[in-house]
Order: structure tokens, then sequence, then C-alpha cells
């Protein structure tokens, strides 16, 4: 117990025996792993001399089947047991069976998972004897969980002593499988914080009153994970929490788009993303634990080389051109999509009756949304030809591990619309072009 | 066609090449289709030519001479040509002449079908001609080159290996976890079954215990129940009582026989003992040895007297005979005095006198040889001066080669002779004489020697002959050589003579001493001889020998005499010696009744009578004993015996006798025996089993009772229990260490990784097809949009040619690239063709649109007469009837069509052609006819022609579907597409319908074509019929495309073929089977995964999944329901500008059509 009053690390969805993604196969190591972060996370708690270790469940990753969590976990969690720190989790939608078996096993007494069998239950932090505060949690015992698990919430109050509630639970999602609890129903309960699992992009949704606060994933696992991300320190003083991010995250996830439509030359994309990355990283990022910074770019603006850009050769070599550290952490475009368009007055161009008129027209109506039955014959087609592309055997990895949809027809017009603005700007190129 | 057409009405040939002298007219020509038929030479091609002539007579034949009559433009024309000068009539007036197309369109109206089959070149020229005019300044083949299109997804690429590859090994990782997940839940079970097991294995001994000794027990009770099966009796009976029973009835039976066989030799023995009239006891003992050796003694006696009168009388027969040898010398009366050693001095002496006798004569022998020789007095001293004086004188000259060669012959032969005669002395004589030899050797020596001499002085023989007659010798008869050497040969014999002298008398000289010796001891015999005769007193002039004899004689007398007297004196010793014996002997015998005997034969007589009887008498005593103790010994074996019987009997407790009863039960007794010793074994191993058992420390009382068949079956389950230890103790392990490695990996971490890793990529390159696919169908799109827009007019007029004149059936399409093609587009299969994958007829068909749409295009305002010369030649009855069609089109167009033939059956085909066309007018002209030619080409009849323009039913009033019906339609396949549907599908009037079957426009492809294409005047121009037929026409290919949807393309033979999974051994089978299934893929590998080919191999089918997948043979999308479909198709109708509340009336319609079949 420090002198400051009652200091909590709290974090969730460690998704142990997970690997972040994207990540250029010659910059990967095990530095990335989640299980790095976890034993940060934990060195940290020592340190600072935590009173207790929260985690918001999803400590292992179904993907894994919870071996190699196992090691980890059982580490950190003999790391705090030596230093007398209490480690409470419940059980996520990943963990849900994996967990309380693994804490089972390990027979540590400060570990404690908490409401097991979809119940709610409470472990007190005693000082000098006397309950300090209390840690009400409920876990998951099933993959899938439709109701709120608030509705169950039926544990005594006690005026004297806060409570903090740890689930794990999908925040003002309604409908969703996976414990949907609204805003409006954690506001009602007597509790200090509600400290909230399964959201792996952290955040505060409510200051005070309760504190509800989603710690998020400490590692980032993807590209949809962007910015900081590393554990909480709570720090209560009665019934105030304050929150404080831990960026010790390895990897940070981030996306920047760019506007290049005063490019008139592909060889002047790789300053230009490099010195606003720099500005938006330099400024508003901690860099501290980072050892890796993947940014996704976007292209957008009228683009005199909108089709140049548009070449893979184009863009890899912009990906290689490329090289930028901010302090010590590089920095890599984990994906350069170019969403420029050509810098052409459709309208005008389609009062001729020249393939490029044809074009225009029909980016003119894609873009409006009317289709005629021409195009909308064409779009069918694409369709078809994306469906079949999909369809190939060339892609039944894919298919079978679900990684990515078949095409629509939103997506047929979309790609329709990238392909025809690449194929007029070709055509235009060409009348440029001496005979 | 808004040209003004030229048409030939008449042409005049005055003078041509081949007709210089005689010249030919045709006239009344048709302005539509002029078929000119004729034999070889009758003037077709010279025709033909004119006609081009008149159109170009610049470049005319120099020496024709022709004229023409034609219409243009209302206008009727006259032109005059020869030597390539015209002149021109318009209307009756001179004229410059019509406006024709240039000269060097002059071949492109001249259609021979060699000609379009073979100018490629040009064809391909046309095409890069219109694709030059229509690209309108952009290239979309550079564009869509530079963009990298496709029509096709990419292949299996790197990334798709790693994605592959990636998937894999998660796949396996994952497996791995799952299975240790697995393993470590059923831990705590293993551990349970662990426990079990060892249990067992404990309880295993035990109950191998129980079962032991319960199989111990039932083995004892059941030998215990086998041995109460038998006679309590067999207890006390050992096998052998029956063959007891019989052994003592025969002994009893044998002894009584014994006893009366005794009783009749007991009565004989008394009856013998009486007889033999001895004593009771018999002799005495040793009685009979006594007087044996009595006798004996008495043999002896009387046989040792015998002898010594025969030893007597032989002594005195050898004294008789030594008296004899002695005669009257000596008196008998003296001899028995006389001292025998002294005779035996005396026969000693005989024998030394006779040896020193023997002596004395071998030594008179050899003194007889030996005696030296008187005559040999010769001086050898002057042999030896002889000899050297002649053998010198030989040796001096002068003496000749052959002389002094005879000397040394000579010297040789002395030298031999010498050396002979010392040989021979030395052989026989005395060894000495062999030094003679060396005497020769020096005669050798010295003949040679003087010889040599001879040779070496003058005369010197003179001085030799002298000092040899000083000589006592002899002298030669003459003193020449020959002479000289014979004497000299006889000195030399006398030298060897002289020498043998001398040496006999040395060896004469050696035995005087030996003689010496000898003379004393004849001395001495002769002294000894006379004192002997002396001392015995015979006669003086006995000699050794004599005095030998008698004295040998003397001795023998005295010898034989000695013996008489002591054999005399023995011989009377011997008989009283007998005569004492044989009065005992008397005395002993008389007492038995013998007579005195006088010899020893007659006791020996008497002994072995005595002898006898005794043995009589002992022998009938001793028969009596036997006898006797055999009655008594009967009589008690007997008894014992029959008690024996009696008791064995009453024992077993059977009646005495009963032997049937006791050898049936001894016949048991091995039985008994046997199984009396299961039930003690038994037992025996029982006890033993209970002492093991129950010092078991699991024991359980009850175990002891339990039955052998429970035992066994909880031992059969715990040792199947107990099998398991080892190998659940090994899981137990395995499963701890690998669940224990597990927790400090990071494979599925990195698993994981790499496979969201090669997934992106591979979503990437998905992305790229997008791109690219996506790109290829709008350039499609686009090509097809403007590709035709820019086309020239040419095109355009090409197009439509070939759409008219194959009723829609194919669509004239340019390829661009390099160079550039035309193609042809089969509307009902919708398929485009290059011109080399093309029937011949419909290149023919495509060439000719070309070729014709050229000329028309390049026409300024003068239609001019195509011809054909002989375009069907050689050609099949399909190709001519689309060569027909199109000229008949081009007729009906407007433009004079001629055809130039030879053929008969050529000319028929037209006539076949023609005869149902009404708006085409034509005529047919023989020019055989026209120049009274005797040959004429023969025109088959018409009725030998097949019709090939199919003549559809009427359908008289039908509704859509019973004309359906009339139509005998065949079920419609969405799989040929929509191109190939028939138009009823289309069409919902069965009298338009009809038309379009009467134009032979059957298929949508055609009628689409043809309405594209500006054909509509074969059709209709009502725009709303158009539009009604577009509206079904869409929605029919909107259900097309929804039925393809997760189908996929049909499995056929040649598609398992291609798929390389299908052997020799199953293609057939499979074949049938991808029939059956109408060549659907997935149902198709349903019924082989679920085992409708036995044998196939599961990779097999994988591997034949995948090639499907992988070409389209099966779509990994779901088949889509039928009320999507209905939904998609109504859709359709609407997006076709049907009204919404109608469109799905529309779609119904449709699809009851297409269920309908």
């Amino acid at each position: 117990m420090t002198a400051r009053g009652l200091s909590i690390l709290c974090t969730g969805d460690i998704h142990l025996g997970r690997h972040p993604t994207r990540i250029p196969e010659d910059a990967d190591g095990p530095q990335f792993s989640p299980k790095a972060v976890w034993q940060a996370t934990i060195e940290h708690a020592i340190e600072q001399e935590v009173d207790a270790v929260v985690v918001t469940g999803d400590v292992v990753d179904r993907e894994n089947r919870y071996y190699e969590a196992y090691g980890a976990f059982e580490a950190g969690s003999r790391l705090l047991r030596d230093a007398g720190i209490p480690l409470i989790v419940v059980a996520g939608n990943h963990d849900y069976d994996t967990l309380p078996k693994m804490v089972a096993d390990l027979r540590l007494d400060n570990v404690h998972v908490l409401g097991k069998g979809a119940t709610w239950e409470r472990y007190t932090l005693e000082r000098d004897g006397k309950a300090f505060i209390h840690f009400d949690g409920w876990s998951f015992a099933t993959e899938h969980v439709h109701g709120s698990p608030l509705e169950n919430y039926d544990l005594p109050q006690d005026s004297n002593v806060p409570i903090i509630g740890v689930v794990h639970a999908d925040l003002d999602m309604p409908g969703s499988d996976y414990a949907p609890v609204s805003r409006a129903e954690l506001l009602r309960t007597p509790a200090a914080v509600w400290l909230l699992g399964h959201v792996h992009k952290p955040g505060i949704h409510h200051s005070a009153d309760p504190l509800i606060l989603c710690p998020g994933s400490p590692q980032a696992l993807n590209p949809t994970e962007q910015g900081t991300h590393g554990p909480w320190l709570l720090s209560i003083d009665g019934v105030s929490a304050q929150p404080r991010q831990l960026p010790l995250a390895t990897v940070r996830y981030d996306h920047l788009t760019v506007d290049a439509s005063n490019v008139s030359d592909p060889m002047d994309i790789p300053p230009l993303i490099s010195s606003q990355l720099r500005e938006r990283i330099s400024t508003d990022v901690d860099t501290g634990f980072l050892k890796l910074i993947l940014a996704r770019v976007t292209l957008t603006g009228r683009s005199q080389v909108h089709a140049r850009l548009q070449q893979q050769e184009e863009q890899d070599r912009i990906k290689e051109d490329l090289t930028l550290k901010i302090g010590t952490t590089p920095v890599c475009i984990e994906t350069l999509r170019v969403d420029t368009k050509p810098d052409i007055d459709l309208q005008g161009l389609a009062s001729s009756d020249t393939p490029a008129a044809w074009i225009a027209k029909l980016l003119f109506a894609l873009d409006n949304g009317k289709l005629t039955d021409e195009y909308t014959w064409i779009a069918q087609d694409c369709v078809s030809k994306m469906q079949e592309a999909y369809g190939a055997k060339t892609y039944r990895s894919l298919r079978q591990e679900g990684w990515v949809d078949g095409p629509d027809r939103k997506q047929a017009i979309g790609e329709l619309q990238r392909q025809a603005r690449i194929l007029l700007d070709t055509l235009l190129k060409q009348k440029e072009r001496p005979s | 066609m808004s040209k003004a057409g030229l048409h030939f009405k008449k042409i005049q040939v005055i003078r041509a090449p081949g007709f210089e002298n005689r010249g030919f007219t045709v006239s009344n020509l048709s302005p539509g289709v002029n078929i000119i038929h004729g034999p070889n030479a009758s003037g077709k091609t010279t025709l033909a030519r004119s006609i081009q002539d008149l159109l170009w007579p610049s470049v005319a034949r120099e020496q024709v001479h022709i004229f023409g009559y034609f219409d243009l433009d209302g206008e009727e024309w006259r032109i005059e040509v020869e030597a390539r000068s015209a002149k021109y009539q318009r209307n009756g007036h001179e004229d410059n002449g019509p406006i024709l197309p240039s000269v060097d369109q002059k071949e492109r109206y001249s259609l021979a079908l060699h000609e379009l089959l073979q100018h490629e070149i040009r064809n391909q020229s046309f095409a890069e001609a219109i694709q030059r005019e229509s690209v309108g300044g952009y290239d979309l083949t550079a564009a869509a080159e530079e963009l990298g299109l496709r029509n096709t997804p990419s292949g299996q690429t790197n990334v798709v290996k790693a994605a592959i590859q990636s998937l894999g090994n998660w796949k396996e990782v994952q497996g791995t976890v799952e299975t240790l997940r697995r393993e470590e839940g059923g831990l705590p079970g293993l551990r349970r079954e662990l426990e079990e097991a060892k249990h067992a294995l404990d309880r295993v001994e035990l109950l191998n215990l129980a079962v032991t000794h319960a199989k111990a027990r039932e083995s004892l009770k059941d030998a215990q129940i086998e041995l109460d099966t038998l006679p309590k009796v067999l207890a006390i009976i050992s096998g052998i009582e029956a063959e007891t029973a019989e052994g003592l009835q025969a002994d009893i039976a044998d002894w009584q026989g014994k006893k009366e066989l005794a009783e009749r030799k007991q009565r004989q023995a008394k009856k013998d003992i009486a007889k033999i009239a001895l004593p009771e006891d018999g002799l005495p003992a040793g009685f009979l040895d006594e007087l044996k050796a009595m006798r004996d003694v008495l043999v002896t006696l009387e046989s040792t007297g015998q002898q010594y009168e025969q030893t007597l009388s032989r002594a005195r027969g050898q004294r008789k005979n030594a008296c004899k040898d002695i005669g009257d010398r000596i008196p008998e009366e003296k001899l028995e005095q006389l001292d025998p050693v002294a005779w035996g001095e005396l026969a000693k002496f005989t024998k030394r006198a006779e040896r020193a006798h023997a002596n004395r004569e071998q030594r008179d022998a050899v003194e007889h040889w030996l005696k030296p020789d008187d005559e040999l007095e010769a001086d050898s001293e002057a042999l030896e001066r002889g000899r050297r004086s002649l053998e010198a004188w030989l040796q001096e000259p002068p003496l000749t080669l052959d002389d002094h060669r005879r000397m040394r012959r000579l010297a040789v032969l002395s030298s031999l002779l010498v050396a002979a005669a010392g040989t021979l002395l030395g052989l026989l004589i005395h060894p000495g004489f062999h030094t003679v030899i060396l005497a020769a050797g020096g005669i050798l020596w010295y003949g040679f020697w003087r010889t040599g001499r001879a040779r070496g002085d003058s005369d010197p023989r003179e001085a030799h002959r002298y000092q040899f007659t000083k000589l006592d010798l002899d002298m030669p008869p003459t003193w020449t050589s020959d002479d000289v050497r014979e004497r000299l040969d006889s000195i030399y014999r006398d030298i060897a003579r002289l020498k043998l002298a001398e040496e006999r008398k040395q060896r004469w000289d050696t035995r005087r001493d030996d003689t010496k010796e000898l003379d004393t001891l004849l001395a001495e015999v002769e002294k000894e001889h006379a004192e002997l005769q002396q001392r015995f007193g015979v006669a003086p002039d006995t000699t050794e020998i004599e005095l030998f004899v008698l004295a040998n004689a003397v001795s023998r007398w005295q010898e034989a005499h000695g013996n008489v007297v002591a054999l005399q004196a023995t011989q009377a010793t011997i008989k009283t010696q007998i005569d004492n014996k044989r009065e005992v002997l008397n005395s002993k015998l008389a007492v038995y009744g013998y007579d005195p005997i006088k010899t020893a034969a007659d006791a020996t007589g008497h002994i072995r009578n005595l002898d006898k009887r005794s043995e009589l008498h002992s022998t009938a005593t001793i028969a009596l004993g036997l006898a006797e103790a055999t009655i008594s010994g009967a009589n008690e074996n007997t008894e014992k015996l029959q008690e024996k019987n009696d008791s064995m009997f009453t024992k077993l407790g059977l009646e005495v006798g009963d032997v049937a009863r006791l050898r049936e039960l001894c016949t048991m007794r091995p039985t008994y025996t046997e199984r009396k010793q299961s039930v003690d074994e038994a037992q025996g191993l029982l006890k033993h089993e209970i002492r093991k058992l129950e010092a078991h420390p699991d024991f359980e009382s009850e175990l002891k009772e339990t039955p052998v068949a429970d035992l066994e079956e909880a031992l059969r389950e715990e040792q199947e229990k107990a099998h398991q230890y080892e190998g659940i103790r090994d899981s137990i392990r395995d499963i701890e260490n690998a669940t224990k490695h597990a927790r400090n990996e990071h494979a599925v971490e990195d698993a994981l990784a790499n496979k969201e890793r090669t997934l992106d990529a591979l979503t990437k390159q998905l992305e790229g097809d997008y791109a690219a696919m996506v790109g290829h169908q709008l350039m499609e799109h686009l090509r097809a949009a403007t590709a035709d827009a820019g086309r020239p007019e040419v095109f355009g007029r090409a197009r439509e040619i070939l759409s008219t004149i194959t009723r829609g059936c194919y669509r004239l399409d340019l390829e661009e690239g390099t160079p550039v093609t035309f193609r042809a587009y089969d509307t009902i299969k919708e398929k485009g063709y290059a011109l080399d994958e093309l029937s011949s007829a419909t290149r023919l068909q495509v060439l000719l649109a070309v070729r014709i749409a050229f000329v028309e295009c390049q026409e300024q305002a003068v239609c001019l007469p195509l011809l054909f010369d002989e375009t069907l030649a050689n050609t099949d009855d399909c190709k001519a009837q689309m060569i027909i069609q199109s000229a008949i089109e081009l007729a009906r167009a407007g433009r004079q069509v001629f055809y130039f033939s030879a053929q008969g059956d050529e000319v028929a085909k037209w006539f076949a052609a023609l005869q149902n066309v009404e708006d085409v007018d034509y005529i047919v002209k023989d020019l055989a006819e026209v120049q009274n030619l005797d040959g004429h080409v023969e025109v088959p009849d018409l009725s030998n022609f097949i019709v090939h323009t199919p003549i559809p039913p009427d359908p008289n009033g039908l509704d859509h579907r019973s004309y359906r019906e009339r139509l005998g339609l065949s079920p419609f396949d969405p799989r040929q597409g929509i191109g190939a549907a028939h138009l009823w599908y289309i069409v919902d009037d069965p009298n338009l319908l009809y038309d379009f079957l009467k134009l032979g426009i059957e298929r949508w492809g055609q009628l689409e074509t043809l309405i594209n294409t500006g054909g509509n005047a074969l059709v209709t121009d009502d725009q709303k019929v158009l539009k009604a037929l577009e509206q079904n026409a869409r929605a029919l290919g909107e259900f097309v495309r929804c039925w393809h949807i997760g189908r996929g393309n049909p499995v056929d033979r040649q598609a398992l073929e291609d798929s390389r999974a299908v052997s020799e051994k199953f293609i057939d089978q499979m074949s049938e089977l991808a029939y059956q299934y109408d060549g659907n893929a997935r149902s198709l590998m349903q019924a082989l995964r679920n085992g409708k080919v036995p044998g196939f191999w599961e990779s097999k089918k994988d591997d034949l999944e995948a090639y499907f997948e992988e070409n389209g043979y099966l779509d990994p999308v779901e088949p889509l329901q039928s009320e999507e479909i209905r939904l998609r198709v109504a859709g359709e109708f609407v997006h076709a500008d049907v009204a919404r509340e109608a469109a799905g009336a529309r779609a119904d319609a449709l699809l009851v059509r297409l269920a309908a079949c």
C-alpha cells in the first residue's frame, strides 16, 4: 500500500498467444508479442507497488488454445504473488473456459477469478483488517452472452467501501453477442469505477461517478486498434478515481490521410508522407516503449499522377522510399491506399464520342449514383468477375478462413469506379504522348 | 441501297480471245440473278471478262470488240468497246459514259471462290484499314497492357503457396494444441484409470490364485465323482486277484498230479532195491574206490612187468649185437671185466691220429706244385744284358720308321706279356707276383726309349751286336730287325720265367717250417698207436680205424649187459607184488558173491558190476526218498493253496469260486487306481492352492467358494485394466511433458501471426485480381461500346451483310492486335472465332460480306454487277447454299449478280434456292444454246435436291404453349446460354414467332444480332414488339446468370481426363457418373465422397475437387433458391422498364415457360 492511497493497475484483452498483424516479417519478433507487454505490465505493477492488478477478461486468445498463454500468465501471476499483489481477473468470451481452469491449475492464492459461471462475485481488499475496497466481478460462462450481466448484479451495497466493477462486456452495443451493457445501466450501479473488457480500443467512457474505463488491449493487435495502448494506473482516493494510461505497447498502428492534389511526381509522395507522419507522431505520441509504428496512409485529392499512383510498383516504391524514424522508433507504412482521383473535367470530357468520353460518362453516372441499364450490366459483370476471382481456387484459403467476404455490388461499383478512373487517366495520358 | 444500280440487259461479244471468228450475244439479262452456264469454252469466262471490259474499258483486252446494253438510274446505256476504246450512248445519244468506280476496284467485283479463300493478306488489310479508322485516337490495347488488365484470377503464386503453407502449419499446430487439450482434459480420467490399473495389477495376482484354487477344487470334485462311480471293494483289490485265484487252482491241480506220480515212483523204487540185493544202506562208503585203487595197482604192476620184459629183451639183443662186432678178438667172458674208461680213451686217440694223417696228405699236394724247377738255371744277369743290347741295337738307326714302329709295338707286346704273367702269378700263387707288372712297365719304357735312340745315332748297332755276342746267349738267326726283335722277345720270356721261378722258390722256403711241425705230430701218433696195440692186445697191424671200431663195440656190450642184469632183478620184484594184490581183491569181492580173479581185468569186471549194482541201489533209494517227499509236500501245499484261495474270496465278500466276478472287479481296478490317483493328486493340489490363496494379503474368504467362471471373468477384466498400466502411465507422463513444453512455446502464436500475414498478402493479391479483372471487364465494355462507334461505314455494312446472309447467326467483329483480324461471333453459342477457326463455309460468308461491303462502300454512286465465276466449284452443299443465299440477298438489295458455271448441279442448286424466292428476279442462260453448241450442261431435276431451308410448322391459331409442342422444342438448357435460346421463350406471339422461323431465325442470338446490326427489315420495325422481345431476353439472360451461380461448368469426359486425377481404370465409370448427374460437379463429388466409385482413392478425389474448383467446374457459391431467382428475374424486368407491378407476372410467365421444359 502506498502512501498515496490505493493504486490499481488494470488492463484487459491481453490476448496472450496472439500476435499483432501487419508487422513486416523482417522486423517482427517476440518483442511485439502481447506476452512482452504483459510482462512489462507486471514489472511495472511491482515497481509501482500497486495494491492490485485487475484484468478485464480475454487474457487468453481463443485462437491459441490457451497453452502458450499459460506460461506467460503463470510467470506474471507468480511474480505478483511474490510481490504480495493480488491479481483479480474475469473471464471474457475468449477465455470463458480456459481462464478459470488455468487459475485453478495454478493454485496461487493471490489470483482471483471473479464471477465464474456468469454470476457476480466480490473480492474485498482489506487494509488493517478492514474492508478497503470491493471488486465486484462477473465472468463469461459461454462464448456468447446475449443479455446484460448487470441484470443479475445483486451484490450488497456498502456505502463505506468503494466498489470497483469488473466485467467483460460490449458497451453500448445492444444486441451484441458479447454481454451488451449500456452506459445507463452502469451509471445506475453503486460502483465507483467500472472496468470493462472486450473493447480493444482504450478509452474513458465516463469520467466519474462512476468512472467507466475500457483499458483496451495493452498491445495493439491489428491496424484497427490505432492509437496508444497500454495498461492503466488507477489511483483511488476515497471515491475519486484518477486513471492514467501507461503506454507500454511496443507497436502502434496509425492512420494518416495525405492530400496528393499538388503532387506532380510520385517521387514527391514519400517526403510528403514522411513529413506529415513525423509532425503527427512527434506531437501526439509517447514513443517511450514503442518499437515500431505502422501507419496506414491514404492518398487523396485530384491528382495528376493518379494513374501512376494506382500502379502497384509505384506504391511499393513509395513504401520503400519511406525511411522514417521518430526517435529510435522506426515507422513503416502498413498499407498505402491510393484514393486519389484524376484531375479531369468529366462533364466536359463526356460530351465527345470517344472511349474517354464513354468512361467519363460512366464515372459521372457512378459518382452520382445514376446507373443506366448499360452501366447496371457493367456493374453486374464486375460483380460476376469479382465473384469469379473470389471463387477461384487461388483464394480458397481466404474463403475457408472467412478472411474476406465475397464481393457484393457495392464493392464492385467501388472497384469499377476506381478502375474507370485509372483507365480514363491512362487513356488521356496517351493523348499527351507525342505520336 | 440508295445508289443507282447498273444492270446489264444484253451483252454482245463480236470478238474476243477464243471467239475471234464467232461472237455471241446474251440478251434478256435479269437485273437480279443471272445464272450463266455452259460447257467449257462456251464463253462463260469470256462473258465475265467482257462485262469487266465494258465497265473498265481502259484496261480492256486489246483484242476484244464487244457491245453492252445496260440500265442505270432509269436511263438506257449502250457501250461499245474495241481496242480499249469505249463509245457510250445514253438513251440513244453519244455520251462520255457514267461515273463508275476506279479501275483499281475492278477485281473487287469479281468473286471467285479460290481468290476469296486465298487472299488472306488482302482480307487482313481490310481489317487493318477498318481498325485504323475506328480507334479514335485511343489505343485500348496498349492501355489494357499498361494497366495489366486480366480476365482471369492469378494462379498459384508464391503468395498463394505461402498462404496455403501457413494455413497448413497453423492447422497443424492448432491440431497439436487441440490434441493436447483433449489429452490434458483426459488426464483426470487417465489418472483414475492408472489407479484402477494399479489396483487391477494387485487383483490379478489374487484372482490368479483364486482361479487356480477354484480349478483345483473343481478338479477334486470331478475326480471324486468319477471315483465314486466304481464299486467300493475295488479299494482292497490289487487287480491280480483273479489271476491269483486261477493260479491257486492250477497249483492245487499241479500238486495233485505230482503226488500221483510220486506214488508210482515209490513203488518202483522199492521193487528195484529188492532186486539189487545189496544191504539196505548199500556198499560201505569208499568200498568201491578202495577196490578200484587196488585194481589199479594191480593193473600198473602187470603193465610194468610187461614193460620190463620187453626192455630186457631189447637189452639182450643189444648185448648180442655188440658181441658180434667184437667178434672173436675178445672173448665174451672177458668183456664183462674190461675197463670201460680205457676203451673211451682209445676212441679219442683214433680220431686224433686220423686228423694228423689228413694234414700230411694236404701238405704233400702243395709241395708238389711249389717244388723248384731245375731247368731254369739260366743266368738272369746275362739275360738282362742281352735284352739291353738287343733293345739298344733295335733302337739304333738305320732302322726305318716302320722298324721303329715295330719296335715300339714289340715293347708294348712285351710289357703286356710280362704284365699278364705278373697278374696271373699274383692271382694263382702269391700276390707278390704283381710286382712283375712294374717290370712290364719298365720294358715298355725301354722299348720306347730305344726306338728314340736308334733314330738319333749314325750307326750304333754294331756295338750293340758286339756286346750281345759276348754274352752266353743264343744269337739271333740273323741280325735283321725282325730276327733281333724275335730274339729279344724270347729273352723277354726267359726273363719272365726266371722271375716266376724265383718267386716259387721263395714260397717253397716258407712252407718248409710248416712241414716240420706236421711231421712231429705224425711221429707222436705213431708212437701212441703202438702203445695202445700193446695195451689192448690187438694185432700190431691193426689200424687206427679198426681200433676205433673195436673200442666202440666193447663199450656197447658192457652197457647192454648192465641193463640186462638190472632188468631181470626188477622183474622179479613186480611179480611178487602182483600176487599180493590179487589175494586181497579176491577176499573183498567174495563177500558180494564174486569168483576169484586171475588178472587185473577180472578185477575190473567184478568191480564194474558191483559199482553198477551200487549205483542202481542208490538211485532206487533216492527215487524212493524223493517220491515220499513229493507226496508229503503235495499234501501240505494243496492244503495251503486251498486255504489261501478260500480266504481271498471271503475277504472280498465274494462267493468262494466266483472267479468271473473277481475277474470283472480286477478289470475295473486300473480305472479305479487311475481315478483314485486323480483324487489324491487333486486333493494335494487343492491343499497347496488353499495355502497360497490364504497367504495372499488381500485374501477374501468368499474367494474360496467363488465359481471358476466368475473368477475368470473378474480376472479378465482386471487383466485388461492391468495391461494398460504402463501405457496409461506413459501417456500421463507424455501429456504432462507436452503440456509443460507447450506452455513455454510460442509456435502457435508464430503460426497464427504467419497465417494472418500470408492471408493479408493473399487478400492483397485478391484485391489486385479484383482490380485487374474489373478493369478488364470495364475494358471489354468499353470496347463493345466504342469499338463500332468509330468504325467506318464499310465495317457496319460488312457486319450487316454477314448478319443478313447468316440470318443473324454470326456477327462480324474485329480482333484488335497485331495484326488486326476479322472474327466471327457465333450469336447462338455466344462465342467468337478467328477466321481459321471457322468452317470454310462460314469463313467464305465472312469474307464475302467484307468484300461486298467494301465494294458497296467504295462505290461512289453506281452499284455495279457482281460476278461469281464458278464460285461454287468443288464446294459442299452447305457452302454453296451460303454463297447462293448471299448472292440472292445482294440481288434483293438491287445489285445485279452474274453467276457463271459449267456444273449442272450448281445450276440446280441455284434453281432450288431461287424457287421459293419471290422478290428476286433471275434468269438462267445456257451459252451452249445461245451459241448453238452441241454440248449442254446437264441440269439435274430439282426434285433430287434437298431444300435446305427448313419450313416451320404453321401455328394455325395455336396458343403459345401448344405451338411449342408442335415445334417439338428441346428443353431449355441454360448452359447453352441465352444466345442459343429458342425464340419461343422470348417471342410471346406465335404468329410473329412463325414469321421469324420462316426467315430461318430460330435463336435469340440470331435475332439480337439482326436487331443490333440494323437487320430489322428482316423482322419487324415495331419498336414496341422489339422492346418486349428485349425485355424477355434480358429476363431470360438474368435467369441464365442466376442458374449458373453455384453450378460451375458441366463436367464431361474431357474434363475428367484433363484433370489427370482419373485414371483409365475409372474414366468410363466416372464419365457415366458425370452424365448421370448432368455434369454437376458438386453432385459428382458428393457421390464420390459417398463411395459411389469403389476403389477411387481419397487423395484423387481431393485432386479432382481441386481441379474442378480451379477450372470453374465447381462453384464455391451455393446455387440460388428458386425464389431468389424469381426475384432477380423480376428485378431484371423492372430494370428493363417493365412496370414493377407487371414484372412479377412477366417473370412468373417466363419461369413457367422454362419450367415447362
